[in-house]
């Protein structure tokens, strides 16, 4: 079926846009990934856009199909096609370099920011530690989610509180904050609840959940989000 | 185009899966004084190591023996294995799983807090480490956290295109930024490739679309013969479209069925059934296929559902997910169709068991080096632990190969730069006859028609003489787009490039290699043959551009190799 796309183009160091609309003979199986490697075979070899796994793994594909974010990969083409014209754009809340390719540069600044590694200078080497006994089964069934996070930066891209104030670290890593917060090796319990608190911190969502929403792994950063702020209040 | 900046570094590794960011992190903890970089052509944690599901081996039990790993990975591997290899692999297992640990991996746990250990196939006890079915995912998040922490200089979302040697010694790499398009030379003391397999030169494929063997093509220009490089293992359980199913998936019970209902690995590995090695249960699934015992679609099932909802929900989580979306099918109510994949690249840059190549200064773990520790086949759950095993002792054996403050002479240095920068321009220069994705299409249909589970002399000599021919058309490919930010046209370029050179010397050595032994099965020599071919090929390039083939015994030290393997 020839399916329309229209999509968001750039040139590298332009700094104007302009949008292009592609018909490509949509097969049936394929995902967005897949239309998008049609479009660089047969129609212009210099579109851009990230991949690598094409398996919904590695994060590298999220894009905006018909304003909300989602991975290439992921996403079947025909049922969307079978709608009208598909509109496609790079990520939102962050710069485009080229075409699909958005300048994640801010989005691991943020993910910096919260030290988003195990601080383990208490105990060097403990390998009879039995950590999960320390758990209760309501961490870890939110801890089994954080570990699941692609860093794809779908929740970022749509996140309404991250468009209005750029200093919020956004959702994602709110979710890295979180995995150290209940890990009870970690030794920067005090980092990580400054740093939840701090302006911009975990504390100044506004819970509006679009990243549930976007989030292809169902990490459901808003959980976590809400689990610190309850932590804190108790605190 | 030139080169626009220069970088010094001690340590230039190339590659930033679980091997490469080991390797960083070893030397990072232990040799603060050394200066290291990571370069990669896409952001660490899209690497795909990230891809890999069902676990990581080591003999962490208190009842188990490292011993028992050691010899189930010999005979998985044929015995084609290297068994000082081998050893380390099998003896550095534990350590590896508790540095992970350490560094914050959230490994599943029995209810005494020791880890959970699921079967896999061609071991006699479970032994797999794991996180849920997405191990490869928290391993190289876990890794990258803590290359954050210790501060790696990481060129994320470069691409390396040169690796500059001269008269055997390393000098450094050519690589250019995606994001800037500016090209720098990363000169460094030593360097160490780390950059996966070249499982993509196969149209049949589970690897993520960027493992071209990038690395082992450089490695390979620069003067490291490819070993073993006929050896890529085909997965048994792929979706049609590659997307792989775990060996987790029959880890954890799962049956495998032909169209009749039948359990047909009854057939071939009455004892092990589906926990057979991977090679023995591909050839099963494809001669089902074969014999008209396949579904319409080309496909066998995998069957889950006798497992319940819960078990698929709680220990197959992502395996549901990928056959829902993939393949439309939820495996709470229906058996999945799966079909053989290629999957992972047993052969590589030839390393010794320090992972250093013949090139002096240059180093190679992981899928991308050949040590060799998988041998002819490699059992699952000892990729992850390959790269973690011999990631770390890269980290150590590089700062020893460097304690007496060594230095590459450099005085061909400029003469080299510029002969690589010409061969980089000419791309922008060709006749413009063939054109990429045509050639690639071309590579990937001859390497599946004449390389898979079935081999004989007639198919390899005729895939052979068409990847030559693909590989002389490629010399005149022409890329158009001269900016180089996110210029995929060009990346795909070098790539074709680099899976070419791997797809002719595994053409050769397939073809020379008279007999069967683990993933290479030939219908015309269908036994394994020790006393000719217990020996590991070696591809080279000469002075003349041709490709050599040559053999070096493996390294035996305790344990006599069978004459036979059955399950």
């Amino acid at each position: 079926m020839k399916v329309k796309y229209d999509i968001y183009r750039k040139k590298a160091g332009a700094n104007g846009s302009y949008r292009e609309t592609f018909e490509v003979d949509t097969q049936p199986g394929w995902t967005l990934l897949d239309v998008f490697h049609e479009i660089q075979a047969k129609f212009d070899p210099s579109f851009s856009y990230r991949y690598s796994c094409r398996g919904a793994i590695c994060g590298s594909c999220a894009v905006r199909i018909n304003g909300a974010a989602a991975l290439a990969c992921k996403t079947q083409a025909l049922p969307l096609g079978e709608q009208g014209t598909v509109i496609i754009d790079p990520l939102a809340n962050m710069p485009t370099i080229k075409d699909l390719v958005a300048d994640f540069a801010v989005f691991w600044e943020a993910y910096d920011k919260v030290r988003p590694y195990l601080d383990r200078t208490h105990d060097a080497h403990d390998d009879t530690l039995t950590w999960e006994d320390k758990l209760s089964a309501r961490y870890l069934d939110q801890l089994s989610r954080a570990v699941d996070c692609i860093k794809c930066a779908s929740c970022f891209s749509d996140c309404p509180k991250r468009s209005e104030d750029p200093n919020f670290i956004g959702p994602q890593a709110s979710v890295q904050l979180f995995k150290f917060y209940v890990d009870p090796r970690d030794a920067a319990h005090d980092f990580r609840v400054t740093t939840a608190k701090a302006p911009g911190g975990v504390v100044d969502c506004d819970s509006h959940a679009n990243c549930v929403k976007v989030c292809p792994k169902d990490v459901r950063p808003l959980r976590a989000i809400n689990f610190i702020k309850q932590d804190l209040k108790q605190e | 185009m030139e080169i626009n900046e220069r970088y010094q570094y001690d340590v230039a590794i190339m590659g930033a899966g679980l091997a490469g960011l080991s390797a960083a992190l070893t030397v990072a903890e232990n040799h603060p004084d050394l200066q290291v970089a990571v370069l990669s052509k896409v952001h660490p944690v899209r690497s795909h190591s990230g891809a890999a599901q069902g676990g990581i081996n080591a003999a962490v039990a208190a009842d188990d023996k490292w011993e028992d790993h050691y010899y189930d990975t010999l005979k998985g591997g044929w015995f084609l294995g290297d068994q000082d290899g081998v050893q380390i692999l099998s003896k550095q297992a534990a350590d590896a799983i508790y540095t992970l640990d350490r560094w914050g991996a959230h490994f599943n746990r029995n209810e005494d807090g020791t880890f959970a250990q699921r079967p896999f196939g061609g071991q006699r006890r479970n032994r797999t480490c794991y996180v849920a079915d997405k191990t490869g995912h928290a391993l190289l998040n876990t890794l990258y956290e803590k290359i954050v922490e210790k501060n790696v200089d990481v060129f994320s979302e470069w691409f390396v295109f040169a690796v500059i040697v001269d008269e055997g010694r390393f000098l450094g790499y050519l690589a250019f930024s995606h994001n800037t398009g500016r090209i720098a030379y990363f000169a460094a003391r030593a360097g160490l490739i780390a950059t996966g397999g070249a499982g993509r030169i196969f149209g049949q494929s589970s690897n993520a679309l960027i493992n071209t063997g990038d690395g082992m093509a450089l490695g390979f220009a620069a003067g490291v013969p490819l070993k073993d490089i006929e050896f890529f293992q085909i997965h048994p359980t792929g979706l049609p479209n590659g997307i792989l199913i775990t060996e987790g998936a029959r880890g954890e019970g799962g049956y495998l069925i032909n169209k009749d209902g039948e359990r047909f690995m009854k057939n071939y590995a009455p004892n092990f059934m589906e926990l057979a090695p991977r090679d023995l249960v591909a050839r099963s699934i494809q001669r089902e296929i074969n014999e008209g015992r396949g579904f319409d679609d080309g496909c066998v099932r995998l069957d889950l559902r006798h497992l319940g909802a819960d078990k698929i929900k709680t220990k197959l989580p992502q395996i549901r997910e990928i056959a829902m979306y993939f393949a439309g099918v939820d495996p709470i109510e229906e058996p999945i169709p799966v079909r053989p994949t290629v999957h992972y690249t047993m052969g590589g840059l030839d390393t010794n068991s320090e992972c250093a190549t013949p090139v002096d200064g240059l180093f190679a773990a992981g899928e991308s080096g050949c040590v060799s520790v998988h041998g002819a086949n490699r059992l699952g759950g000892n990729s992850l632990l390959e790269a973690m095993v011999f990631g770390i002792r890269a980290g150590e054996t590089i700062p020893a190969y460097l304690a007496d403050g060594k230095k590459p002479p450099r005085s061909n240095e400029k003469a080299l730069l510029d002969r690589a920068i010409g061969n980089f321009n000419a791309l922008f220069d060709g006749e413009g006859k063939d054109d990429v994705p045509t050639l690639r299409a071309e590579m990937e249909r001859v390497m599946v028609a004449g390389f898979g589970l079935f081999r004989n002399e007639q198919l390899m000599k005729e895939g052979l003489e068409k990847i030559v021919a693909l590989h002389e058309r490629f010399c005149g490919v022409r890329v158009h787009e001269t900016n180089l930010v996110f210029n995929q046209e060009l990346i795909r370029a070098l790539e074709l490039g680099y899976m070419l050179e791997v797809a002719h010397a595994c053409a050769l050595a397939s073809l020379h290699r008279q007999e069967s032994r683990g993933s290479h099965f030939r219908d015309d020599f269908p036994k394994m043959n020790n006393s000719d071919f217990l020996k590991h090929s070696l591809v080279t390039r000469d002075g003349d551009g041709k490709l050599q083939l040559d053999y070096r015994e493996v390294t035996i030290i305790d344990t006599e190799p069978l004459a036979e393997i059955t399950y």
